[in-house]
């Protein structure tokens, strides 16, 4: 009991609140830049295949939300939650490498000022602030939100006309698949993805008897023109299986998304291109065209999103639906986001259809449970 | 058994890597000198003062009669004088009188060995008469008198008996502290309740962290060839809440704010069991209980066997005093418990634990505006929504409130840990049953 290294008492020091005592290591702040960080490696990925346009439109967001944020008049220090960095990170992760810098900047501070701030700040926007920046550019400048540059790793082989495969291949109207569509358009490939998918086929997939056709490797490594930080299918992945080892991200809505985009896309992919229904493509759609990002890290931001696991997996499934028909039937085959943004508008209704069951009481009439004494 | 099942729906997992106390053996603390008994130690209303100042007592005195229809009896944790009769707030915010004693004259009772009396030959009434003459009430923290809970239920029988080993918080270990070296005085108490309430099973359950004591109370169940079997459950909190635990058992869900001997259950704690043993067996009254002294801050985390009325000062010294600042003083566990900060606060019959946690476990967050990510809703055992009844509650309207389930809520403190936007919710949730309470009674009338 004489330790030299004895602390006395501060009694001055002692917090006296209500329990619980503890509190979990997450907190709004932590869940905004873990949010940040998951999503570098892909962002990084952008920027080394699409070069100096992309830094300038990724600074741009993320400098001019930020500044929004500091500037709302009262509201100085709130940067520092990192909810405006999301925000403006995120939101440019989707713009194309080439955007005008002015729309990124007018884009970014719309998703601070109107659809954050205006209805409250922090947890009061009833929209996605990020998605509603990318729908307002959309619409402001359509054509520059379409217009894609090639990534680095294929070269100079691009082609003129500025279209992602996912864009392109709408264009013919054909009974052939999108991979069919692709190699007639000499669409390029890289030699990496036909030796991994040569070397998958030969000593994985052919002796379970599935056969692998080139050209899904180059997209799922990110080597497809598209928005910056939505290419590399394979850093989305890592980063959201941080996210969710965080406990920052729940597998709910991901989960739900994919499931309502690939029954959407297996429904109904092969009939938009007149293949007949129940033959789409969907890893095809999934690789391409930011899907995965929209899952991981669009369609799960809290705000927006509703509060019952039940509410959950049903927004993530309209979701799902609306990207595969906007994906196949849309004006625009990118620019996905667009879905989140309708389905927020029946949170509420969704939360109220699928409160949980509460404990002890049934699920059938929703009375309290009685147990009958048995002698 | 050796299925483990689980809380089926919400429920957390605080950090539990302090209970450095569970490893050793538990020891007895000093005997105080000077005890504050407090005369509210239960749930219900307090008992009556049966001393007066000046008036020597024997260790095991009544002191304080129960007094109404839930109320308890309080005696003498040391022989001595009452000095004082004085008036505190309780931890739990609750006042109650207490008598001081000083410690004066000798033990009657410490350190002799008593003979087991031969209960078995005994009426249920003069068992239930024992247990309420020791002054036992439930030592898992709820504190509903013994006596009252183990009258006959109105609505049938005790079908399950459930022996509640699984720990009723992170951070204590004093249930495990009972089950691994008490075991047979465990088991007798099990039948001692099965007399009473002849149940069709009787279980003791037990969660991934306690299961080590499971070889023991084995050997002692078969010494006895006690009818009563072990259940493995999964340490996600608050699997040692009654209705979280009787729905993992039985299989038999009741609302929270419904009793579950509506599912015809009986759930008792560890630490109740080993105080109807004593009681019955050894006719000995309730003057001490084992609590663990944890948290960060304290030097030697330990479970100690402590007399009530001894201050949580004394305790925290006997411990080796602080290594760490603290932040917060617990009395309790930390999911449920109430920060104090007086040292001079007295054990009772309901203080489980003693902790003293530094500034890296507290994981103090910011309030923030809520942001709707629905954390609560999946973390709440019963099902409710937090953040619906956080609104309601903001627009005043206590009605909804009300339908929202507010009186399902067990306060179990899973919605207030996990909310990333530092929102008080327990507390909000706390006073929202007293105003809608009082709402009501307006509309009444």
């Amino acid at each position: 009991m004489t330790g030299s290294d004895r602390v006395e008492l501060d009694s001055s020091r002692l917090i006296v609140a209500g329990s619980p005592q503890i509190h979990d290591v997450l907190s709004t702040k932590s869940l905004n830049w873990y949010l940040v960080v998951a999503v570098l490696p892909a962002a990084l990925w952008g920027v080394v295949q699409f070069g100096l346009p992309a830094v300038a439109v990724l600074l741009t967001g993320v400098a001019t939300a930020t500044l929004t944020e500091a500037v709302i008049p009262k509201r100085v220090g709130s940067v520092a939650d990192g909810n405006a960095v999301a925000i403006g990170l995120v939101m440019s992760l989707m713009f194309p490498p080439e955007a005008p810098l002015l729309l990124v900047a007018a884009s970014a501070a719309f998703a601070i000022v109107v659809v954050k701030w205006a209805f409250g700040g922090l947890g009061h926007a009833i929209l996605n602030p990020a998605i509603a920046g990318r729908v307002l550019a959309q619409s402001l400048d359509p054509q520059a939100m379409n217009r894609f540059s090639m990534p680095v790793a294929l070269g100079d082989r691009a082609m003129d006309e500025g279209h992602t495969a996912a864009a392109m291949i709408r264009e013919m109207a054909e009974g052939l698949t999108p991979l069919e569509r692709l190699q007639h358009l000499e669409y390029p490939r890289t030699a990496f993805d036909e030796t991994i998918t040569a070397w998958l086929n030969g000593s994985v997939l052919e002796p379970l008897g599935i056969h692998l056709p080139g050209g899904y490797i180059d997209p799922f490594i990110g080597i497809a023109p598209g928005g910056i930080g939505e290419v590399s299918v394979l850093l989305l992945l890592v980063g959201s299986a941080f996210l969710i080892g965080k406990r920052v991200v729940a597998w709910h809505v991901p989960l739900a998304v994919f499931i309502g985009f690939a029954g959407g896309i297996a429904a109904w992919g092969g009939h938009a291109f007149g293949t007949g229904f129940f033959s789409g493509d969907v890893l095809f759609h999934s690789l391409h065209g930011g899907i995965v990002f929209l899952m991981f890290f669009c369609a799960t931001d809290n705000t927006a999103a509703p509060v019952t696991p039940g509410g959950m997996m049903v927004y993530g499934v309209l979701i799902g639906l609306s990207a595969a028909l906007l994906r196949l039937y849309g004006l625009y085959a990118e620019g996905l986001a667009v879905a989140v943004l309708v389905v927020s508008f029946f949170v509420p209704l969704i939360d109220y259809l699928t409160k949980p069951v509460r404990f002890g009481f049934s699920r059938r009439n929703g009375e309290p449970r009685l147990y009958k004494p048995r002698g | 058994m050796r299925l483990i099942r689980s809380i089926l729906k919400g429920g957390v997992y605080p950090p539990d890597g302090t209970r450095a106390a569970r490893n050793h053996p538990t020891w007895n603390a000093m005997i105080p000198a000077r005890c504050v008994v407090p005369l509210l130690q239960h749930a219900g209303s307090p008992a009556r003062r049966h001393v007066d100042v000046g008036q020597h007592v024997e260790e095991g005195t009544v002191i304080g009669a129960s007094h109404g229809y839930e109320s308890a009896r309080v005696h003498a944790p040391i022989p001595g004088v009452v000095t004082e009769i004085t008036r505190l707030t309780l931890a739990d915010g609750r006042e109650s009188k207490a008598v001081v004693i000083e410690l004066d004259g000798e033990f009657q009772q410490l350190g002799k060995s008593i003979q087991p009396r031969a209960w078995r030959g005994w009426k249920n009434s003069r068992i239930r008469e024992e247990i309420f003459h020791a002054g036992v009430v439930g030592l898992g923290g709820e504190g509903i008198p013994s006596h009252v809970k183990y009258s006959p239920p109105e609505n049938g029988l005790v079908e399950w008996l459930i022996i509640n080993g699984c720990e009723s918080e992170p951070y204590l270990s004093n249930d495990y502290s009972l089950l691994r070296e008490r075991p047979q005085q465990i088991v007798e108490a099990v039948e001692i309740l099965s007399r009473l309430f002849s149940p069709r099973r009787a279980v003791i359950a037990l969660t991934t962290h306690t299961r080590a004591a499971s070889s023991g109370l084995r050997k002692a169940i078969t010494a006895a060839d006690a009818r009563v079997q072990l259940q493995h459950l999964d340490d996600k909190y608050p699997q040692g809440d009654e209705h979280t635990l009787v729905r993992a058992v039985s299989g038999r869900a009741v609302r929270g704010a419904a009793s579950v001997t509506q599912a015809g259950c009986m759930v008792v704690n560890v630490g109740t069991a080993v105080a109807v043993y004593e009681a019955v067996v050894l006719g000995k009254p309730l003057v001490e209980r084992t609590l663990t002294v944890g948290g960060n801050a304290i030097a030697r985390p330990a479970n100690l066997k402590v007399r009530i009325g001894a201050s949580i000062g004394n305790l925290i010294e006997e411990c080796g005093g602080f290594k760490h600042a603290p932040r917060k003083i617990v009395i309790g566990g930390p999911m449920r418990g109430h920060a104090v900060a007086d040292l001079s606060q007295p054990v009772t019959k309901l203080t489980t634990g003693v902790l003293a946690l530094t500034e890296d476990e507290l994981y103090t967050v910011p309030e923030t505006a809520c942001v709707h990510c629905g954390r609560c809703v999946r973390a709440c055992p019963m099902g409710l929504e937090p953040v619906l009844l956080h609104l309601m509650i903001g627009q005043g309207d206590h009605r909804a409130v009300k339908e929202a389930g507010i009186f399902d809520c067990t306060e179990c403190g899973c919605c207030g840990f996990i909310c990333p936007s530092g929102i008080p919710l327990v507390d909000q949730l706390k006073q929202a049953k007293s105003w809608v309470r009082h709402e009501e009674s307006d509309d009444g009338e």
